[in-house]
């Protein structure tokens, strides 16, 4: 089981590789496919009305936004089958260390990658998504092998609470990569003038990265909730300002502010993007937290 | 604009856009909170009042609203969050002073000149500026709380008007109503008014709104009101209202954490070490008394623990009223006081003699539970008093195996005198071994474990459940209920009829979303959309870029 656990990883990362590179084929293809398309459009159409404008007509999909869909998928099975193996070999939840919630890490962002782009049928996001989740893949597997080892649980996690909680940080952590993404591509979309035909508009991108954190935020939230209840249970303290679970409260944090940014008109758009760039890097920074912030959580750590 | 401002126009105008907290929401959403819930007509112009010399009074009171201004703004609650975030960065990547030594100026004097070869000359201001105690400093502790005053003055400028826009909208408007805003639409149907009113509720029912106002326009009342219909739908009405909920739970959360100390009956002790087989006192207004059945430590065979436990008994005025074996997830509970497995090691039973008489001084479990500097800063140590606390006995072990001071099995004993600290002799002893000072035979008996546990009672833990509980309510009612409310109007117009329709909400993609569903719900029952909004439009053009 720890074998297949690790082969499926690599079988994993290997694949979200190849889905990411059908992905940046997609986009690439968008962009000329896009520009030959509205360019016969102003040809023959001439004065289109406000109204009509839900009865243009639907773009064939590149064959390649279908590719990537179905490697993705592939992907994601890989990465399932990964996440299971590794419960089934440690007989827990398998969010104990750094390479046990890395893989889960990984699975959650191409998973919840999978849904939005579903969702806001938008597959030009996987360009931006699969790197993530493939250097996060890389990054698992080459963590020390000592990591990989089957180690029992010490006394202080042997608590149901551990998998609620590492659960629901996963999932937040996955969602916040999904709106770090939608985040890079409005910045990169244009404002006003010409837009850029291979990425999508600003409002889907906008509305993207705030779906993202109306998910996320709360189960954060539930996050330092879950670790405040177990904290007040195992040390007799509910909040301790333990480093790592310091760095989560700014992390919620960051969101916080961008909830409030995102309704001031003066705030939303492009800063309230940087707020997404920047809490996904607070994430980022948290979830290496267990290697050089010490505290409560170095258990997972090297 | 084409009238100029007056300074009492401009400053009237500024105070509403500050009591709009500078809201996104449009100006006629109702959630902007200008001045009035929905405008229905223009507001007539005001004649611009002679400028007057303000009195003592104006200055006093323009004072306290611009205090109040300052603290009702929501780019205040921006920045201090923003503070806050970078204040606790810098706590979780700066080394953090232990809390122990907060409460002893010696120690934390030694520990600070001990970070002096990491920051050099900056130790010092970086430890005038407490960044090494950030999280109980004091002006962490003010940022804080100024944004728990902002959030408190936010809401309480915010709530009267967001109550009433939940509670008492207003479902009958005039016709100018649909003239301006953010979110309209025209709508034609070919049928007569009443059976496109009746078209119309079903659409708006068939989307989950509840109609809540059908009734035919009075003639007269306006000119075109002849067999004109007015509807009012809306959804989740109250649901902006858990914004309040989240920010009155974050406010529960600072007072939950002060409350203990407010009650001042709370308890902390986190150095409560109970030899086996030994008892300790709880002290505080309890007559508790913890006894330690012993403690027991199992380990995976690579050596790292897989469970330590101890085995406790609790009395209360000498009477049992508690037996539980704790773990580190398993804490005993009573009268909501939680004792918590903590800590362990090692204690050693010291006896000690009067030389001249014979009898026994002292004989106890010393738990050595502490570090002291003075014995290197890995030897367990602790210590008991003699003579009415006039002389203190430390008693020292080993660090490890390869202790080149004290050997495996070994303890050292040293007298200090309390009041000088003044240390008088230091000796080693090994097992069943004794040691003659001063008239006193000091023998150490034998090693055994002792239990650390960590003793709290708390009443704030509650308030903070409860505050949390508000906060998660509350986000899923504003996150996941977003609110909207419709108006329509329905007019007779050549042959058939005209539905005029307006809608506010806080979240403005959903609303577009929602009045471009209706539009496509009415177009299929056989109507031509006339006009829309161009925040509708754009919403419709994103759907079919999304693909339908």
């Amino acid at each position: 089981m720890e074998k297949m656990n690790f082969y499926m990883l690599v079988a994993g990362t290997m694949t979200m590789a190849v889905a990411g590179g059908f992905y940046i084929w997609y986009v690439l293809a968008q962009g000329v496919l896009r520009r030959s398309v509205s360019a016969n459009m102003a040809n023959t159409a001439g004065g289109t009305s406000s109204v009509t404008m839900s009865e243009q007509v639907k773009q064939p999909r590149h064959p390649a936004a279908i590719y990537a869909q179905v490697v993705n998928w592939v992907g994601l099975v890989f990465l399932g089958l990964a996440v299971f193996a590794r419960w089934m070999a440690v007989g827990h939840a398998p969010y104990s260390n750094q390479y046990e919630f890395g893989t889960a890490f990984t699975f959650s962002i191409v998973l919840l990658g999978l849904i939005l782009m579903r969702q806001f049928r938008q597959p030009t996001l996987g360009a931006f998504i699969s790197p993530i989740a493939v250097a996060m893949g890389i990054y698992v597997l080459t963590l020390p092998i000592t990591l990989r080892q089957v180690s029992p649980l010490i006394p202080a996690l042997q608590n149901p609470i551990l998998t609620i909680h590492v659960g629901v940080a996963i999932v937040a952590y996955g969602i916040f990569a999904i709106g770090f993404a939608a985040a890079i591509m409005y910045l990169l979309q244009r404002d006003g003038g010409e837009k850029r035909t291979w990425l999508p508009s600003r409002a889907i991108l906008d509305d993207i990265g705030y779906r993202s954190v109306l998910i996320g935020f709360p189960l954060m939230i539930v996050v330092l909730v879950l670790g405040g209840v177990w904290a007040n249970i195992a040390w007799g303290a509910f909040w301790s300002w333990d480093p790592k679970e310091t760095a989560a409260l700014a992390t919620t944090l960051c969101y916080g502010v961008y909830l409030h940014a995102h309704s001031l008109k003066s705030w939303s758009g492009n800063r309230a993007a940087w707020l997404l760039v920047l809490g996904f890097a607070l994430t980022i920074f948290t979830f290496f937290g267990n290697y050089f912030l010490g505290g409560l959580h170095t258990y997972g750590g090297v | 604009m084409a009238t100029r401002l007056t300074g009492a126009d401009k400053r009237e105008e500024r105070r509403r856009r500050v009591a709009s907290g500078d809201m996104a929401a449009p100006a006629d959403s109702g959630y902007g909170i200008q001045g009035r819930a929905i405008p229905i007509e223009e507001k007539p112009h005001k004649t611009p009042p002679a400028p007057v010399a303000p009195t003592s009074q104006e200055r006093v009171s323009s004072f306290g609203e611009a205090l109040w201004r300052f603290f009702c703004s929501v780019r205040l609650a921006m920045t201090l969050i923003a503070l806050i975030v970078i204040a606790t960065l810098i706590g979780t990547l700066l080394i953090q002073m232990p809390p122990e030594l907060q409460g002893d100026p010696a120690s934390r004097t030694m520990w600070v000149k001990g970070l002096a070869p990491r920051f050099g000359d900056f130790t010092g201001i970086m430890y005038d500026l407490s960044l090494f105690n950030l999280f109980t400093s004091w002006w962490f502790k003010l940022l804080l709380l100024v944004l728990t005053l902002n959030i408190v003055v936010c809401t309480l400028n915010r709530f009267p008007k967001m109550w009433k826009q939940s509670t008492q909208t207003r479902m009958d408007v005039g016709p100018n109503f649909f003239t301006h805003g953010e979110y309209t639409a025209t709508i034609a149907l070919p049928v007569a008014p009443a059976a496109a009113e009746q078209q119309l509720a079903g659409v708006l029912k068939r989307r989950h709104l509840s109609v809540r106002l059908r009734q035919p326009i009075a003639a007269g009342k306006d000119q075109a009101a002849t067999g004109a219909y007015a509807v009012y739908a809306d959804r989740f009405r109250y649901m902006p209202l858990g914004t309040y909920l989240n920010h009155v739970g974050i406010v529960l959360i600072f007072i939950g954490a002060i409350w203990g100390t407010l009650l001042g009956n709370s308890i902390k002790i986190v150095d409560f070490a109970v030899p086996e087989g030994g008892d300790r006192a709880v002290g505080y207004d309890t007559n508790l008394m913890v006894h330690s059945n012993g403690f027991t430590e199992v380990d995976y065979p690579d050596g790292r623990p897989a469970d330590y436990y101890s085995d406790i008994v609790l009395y209360e005025n000498g009477k049992q009223v508690a037996q539980q074996r704790i773990r580190v997830n398993e804490p005993l509970e009573y009268k909501g006081i939680l004792f918590h497995q903590a800590f362990f090691g090692n204690a050693a039973d010291i006896k000690v003699t009067d030389d001249a008489s014979g009898a026994l001084v002292y004989q106890s479990s010393v738990s050595l539970a502490y570090r002291s500097q003075m014995y290197g800063p890995n030897n367990p140590m602790g210590s008991f008093s003699l003579a009415n606390g006039a002389i203190q006995v430390d008693v020292v072990e080993p660090a490890g195996p390869g202790d080149p001071s004290l050997r495996p099995g070994q303890v050292g004993l040293a007298m200090y005198r309390v009041t000088d600290d003044h240390q008088l002799w230091r000796e080693t002893l090994s097992q069943n071994q004794s040691v003659r000072q001063g008239g006193l035979t000091f023998t150490f008996l034998r090693e055994r474990q002792f239990s650390g546990l960590q003793v709290v009672r708390d009443h704030g833990v509650t308030v903070i459940f409860i505050a949390v509980a508000c906060i998660l309510t509350g986000l899923a009612l504003v996150f996941y209920f977003p609110s909207r409310r419709l108006w329509a109007r329905v007019e007779s117009d050549a042959g058939g009829a005209i539905i005029h329709l307006k809608g506010q909400a806080p979240r403005r993609a959903d609303l577009a979303r929602e009045m471009m569903r209706i539009a496509e719900h009415l177009k299929a029952g056989g109507a031509t959309i006339h006009a829309e909004s161009p925040a509708i439009i754009e919403q419709r053009e994103l759907f079919a870029e999304m693909g339908g």
